[in-house]
């Protein structure tokens, strides 16, 4: 299988620069599936701790879920244009399924604005509006882990998609479907708990019992959802077709050594935040915990990509199609994303020191 | 990728619809968010000139309205957008993504600017000082603008086209013929539509003097606004190709579509006035909201017709619109299309075929057709026999409306319009000749005005020499099928034909 056209740059660009906006992406929507889970924990919990730590995680998700959105867009854009013939089968074959993805962005976002917004007049439909919020994000990355378990087994199947049937039938991509959505539900649960430990760590000083509890509660969250996280990244790989057992474990010299320095720092990340759970001082601990995490985070996508290529090789190759770089036009998106990124943070400098001044 | 189907949501709306419906109402959305940052920006100029506080209050909840429709409707119906269009075409939008991958992502960058913007515009009301706030607000307005502008270039190609050859001209491409006819009339449209999206939202507002005030001053905005759109929209069918504009004749519904979009915009235009200038006392939000409603129709009818002047291409030159890649139909010949739709290889040989007329109608047709709902197929071909169903399949492209061409062999046409057939509800051959006419000739000609008229060629001729001529139809140019109709059909169609060629009164 090939790209019906010239692809715009070289492969390993568009794979790189796909890598660098799925890690953001992958980040904030764990803080916000995550978060949106422990939103809803908290307020069925409804003690006052919780649900000050409720609230202030609500007014914050909105703005999480638009920038997931935004950073969700490139690597869309880039897998499409370096995957394209794949993709888009694998869109065919989901068909209607495909379309829960919109519907469960409107309904989370339109609910994730409304409690940010009217907090304070919702009440008890608070928590019962997280809940759907949950299950409306839940369903959108389950419908793209399931886009992705597709087009990684498009290898496997006979591609033609028949008519209905191919999107609604049970069928063996959610064998691995279902224990990679679970996987990253639960390490968006632990990723949102390390926000909520962090962030009682930087409370402790003006609110110190709030804090105290704060960073408890959310290292625990992080400690207990990274152990199951893990749990079920196992299930996941064992049930990946291709033996990517192989590959990981001396079949490639970079997949094996990133597998081996992803699985020792999730491990770290973990007795960091044990320990700081623990700890009188916890700053040290979890702030190490937390770069840790956001390390594996990057890392995961790198060898998710790794997987992918594994899995599809022989069938589909990026790095085998021919390409034409559109050097002037790369050279104008570069040009304008800096310029993006310039204004974005002056903005938020001069709104901070305006806020500050005042 | 014509290995891939994809299956049709319901039997009654064709796929292209179902783009129209979600397309009309991102579109609706994304320009309001454009305009709608012009308006906030001049709107809060003039509150903090004059002092304002009723007017920058107002703003507040207006400026949250339009991040909300802005960020979340639009946001998700730009992404329902997106994966339809690639689930429905996936070899167009193939070629519109990995051809304009590097303009996507400028667009995108823009758009990360924007989102940003407008969060901090909404966020910092109270916090910010009011010359920061502006040039938030202008700041969002400018990238807003950018974004569209990005955006227009891609969706003007599709139509205007520079040239198609590989790898692609991406400059020319880019700065296509209507191009900036495009942005020119967006821009216009897109305060149009805020004007009219804030007249709404401020419908809602208590009734006192600065409600009157400003609905006057934005219904002046929107007039303003829509004297300029026809500048655009004159320029960009001056620069649209002849070809193009020539499906206006060919596509039965495209002349009443832009007139309804005309209409349209004329009924939203008196509306606007009449509520918020001549009559205030009637501006209540269920009145606001019908030039509203009147604009986002006219809105859509417009792209509709824009995206219909396409035809029978997805993208000019490059891909049809059932998702063929035109060169490759080129080449063909004698099962090429056959040896490439896997799928035609993977039904086997069931009943009769019956499984591969089904694939090879959700493949070639269901895109634009559906057998009885919209855009229906059982007009003609429930009244036809099969040997005139399948020439009909085959000869796709010297029918009236403008189609792709059959890319497969006999057999496959076959099994198609055996498909079709069988699916619609067969009716008994029309015995009226003017029937008769719509059925058989109607389809590749008119009578007398409008697409390959016949009058001239049947004039002075009589009722035996028509139905002669009717008998050998094959032999007069090798598009046109030989006549498989009953005795009587012939008759009645002779007749009408000599008649009509005569001035007579039509049978």
């Amino acid at each position: 299988m090939n790209s019906p056209y010239l692809l715009p740059a070289a492969p390993f660009l568009l794979s790189a620069l796909s890598c660098v906006f799925l890690a953001v992406h992958m980040l904030l929507m764990n803080l916000t599936l995550g978060g949106t889970a422990l939103v809803s924990i908290y307020l069925f919990k409804s003690k006052e701790k919780h649900l000050t730590v409720a609230e202030a995680m609500a007014r914050r998700l909105p703005y999480f879920m638009a920038f997931t959105i935004l950073f969700g867009m490139a690597p869309m854009i880039l897998s499409q244009t370096l995957y394209s013939p794949v993709h888009f089968t694998s869109a065919v074959y989901l068909s209607g399924t495909l379309l829960l993805v919109p519907a469960g962005t409107l309904v989370s976002y339109t609910i994730l604005f409304l409690l940010s917004e009217k907090w304070n007049v919702l009440g008890k439909a608070r928590k019962y509006l997280c809940l759907i919020a949950v299950f409306s994000l839940g369903t959108v990355v389950f419908v793209f882990n399931r886009l992705s378990a597709v087009m990684e087994n498009l290898k496997e199947r006979d591609i033609a998609a028949f008519g209905v049937p191919g999107g609604y039938s049970i069928s063996p991509d959610y064998l691995q479907a279902i224990p990679r959505f679970l996987f990253f539900f639960l390490a968006s649960v632990a990723v949102s708990g390390l926000w909520v430990a962090v962030w009682g760590i930087m409370k402790l000083n003006r609110e110190p019992e709030q804090g105290r509890w704060q960073y408890r509660s959310g290292a625990t969250w992080f400690s207990s959802a990274t152990i199951l996280s893990m749990a079920t990244g196992f299930w996941w790989l064992s049930v990946m077709p291709g033996d990517p057992f192989k590959m990981i474990s001396g079949g490639s010299v970079f997949a094996t050594t990133l597998f081996i320095v992803l699985s020792i720092s999730a491990a770290a990340a973990l007795a960091f935040a044990l320990l700081g759970m623990n700890s009188i001082k916890p700053s040290f601990f979890l702030r190490i915990a937390a770069a840790l995490t956001i390390f594996n985070i990057a890392g995961m996508v790198v060898m998710r990509d790794l997987l992918r290529l594994g899995k599809l090789s022989g069938f589909y190759e990026p790095a085998a199609q021919r390409s034409s770089f559109q050097w002037a036009a790369f050279l104008i998106f570069v040009l304008c994303f800096a310029t993006v990124l310039f204004f974005c943070l002056d903005l938020f400098n001069r709104v901070r020191s305006s806020r500050k001044a005042r | 990728m014509n290995s891939t189907i994809f299956p049709p949501f319901v039997s009654f709306i064709p796929a292209s619809a179902l783009i129209a419906v979600v397309s009309t109402l991102h579109v609706a959305a994304s320009h309001f968010a454009v305009g709608g940052g012009l308006l906030l920006y001049l709107e809060e100029r003039r509150a903090l000139k004059e002092g304002d506080t009723e007017l920058l209050s107002w703003l507040k909840i207006a400026s949250k309205i339009l991040m909300y429709i802005f960020m979340v409707f639009g946001t998700s119906s730009g992404m329902a957008l997106w994966l339809i269009a690639g689930m429905i075409s996936p070899l167009a939008a193939t070629y519109m993504v990995v051809n304009f991958t590097w303009i996507w992502m400028t667009a995108w960058a823009f758009l990360v600017l924007q989102a940003s913007s407008i969060l901090f515009y909404v966020s910092t009301w109270d916090s910010a000082p009011p010359k920061l706030h502006r040039r938030i607000g202008l700041l969002y307005f400018s990238s807003a603008l950018l974004n569209l502008f990005f955006i227009n270039g891609i969706l003007s190609f599709q139509l205007t086209p520079s040239k198609i050859r590989e790898p692609l001209n991406l400059f020319k491409a880019f700065f296509n013929h209507t191009s900036f006819p495009g942005i020119l009339a967006r821009s216009f449209m897109s305060v149009w539509l805020a004007s009219l999206f804030f007249l709404f939202f401020l419908a809602f507002y208590k009734d006192c003097p600065f409600r009157i005030t400003l609905a006057k001053r934005l219904s002046r905005v929107s007039i303003y606004a829509l004297f300029l759109i026809p500048a655009g929209v004159v320029w960009y069918g001056v620069q649209t190709s002849k070809a193009s504009l020539e499906n206006f004749g060919r596509v039965p519904y495209l002349q009443g579509l832009m007139f309804s979009a005309l209409l349209l915009f004329l009924v939203g235009i008196s509306l606007t006035f009449f509520l918020s200038v001549l009559f205030p006392q009637l501006y209540r939000p269920l009145s606001a909201s019908l030039p509203l409603v009147c604009a986002v129709l006219a809105f859509g009818f417009c792209e509709w017709t824009r995206e219909d002047l396409r035809l029978p291409y997805l993208v000019k030159g490059a891909v049809y619109a059932n998702d063929l890649d035109v060169r490759r139909c080129r080449d063909y010949g004698e099962g090429g299309f056959k040896s490439e739709a896997g799928f035609l290889r993977l039904a086997g040989e069931d009943g009769g075929g019956k499984l591969k007329g089904r694939l090879l109608f959700a493949k070639l047709c269901a895109p634009c057709h559906t057998i009885s709902g919209i855009n229906r197929l059982d007009r003609v071909f429930s009244r036809v026999d099969d040997e005139f169903a399948s020439a009909l399949v085959r000869k796709s492209t010297f029918v009236k409306a403008p189609m792709p061409p059959f890319p497969a062999g006999d057999d496959e046409a076959r099994l198609l319009s055996a498909h079709i057939t069988s699916s619609a509800k067969r009716l008994p051959p029309h015995e009226k000749g003017k029937d008769v006419f719509g059925v058989r000739c109607g389809p590749c000609h008119d009578w007398d005005r409008g697409y390959r008229t016949l009058k001239s060629d049947f004039r002075g001729k009589g009722e035996k020499e028509a139905f002669d001529m009717i008998g050998s139809l094959g032999s007069i140019t090798e598009s046109m099928p030989d006549w498989s109709g009953s005795e009587e059909e012939r008759r009645a169609l002779a007749s009408y034909l000599s008649a009509g060629s005569k001035g007579g009164q039509e049978k």
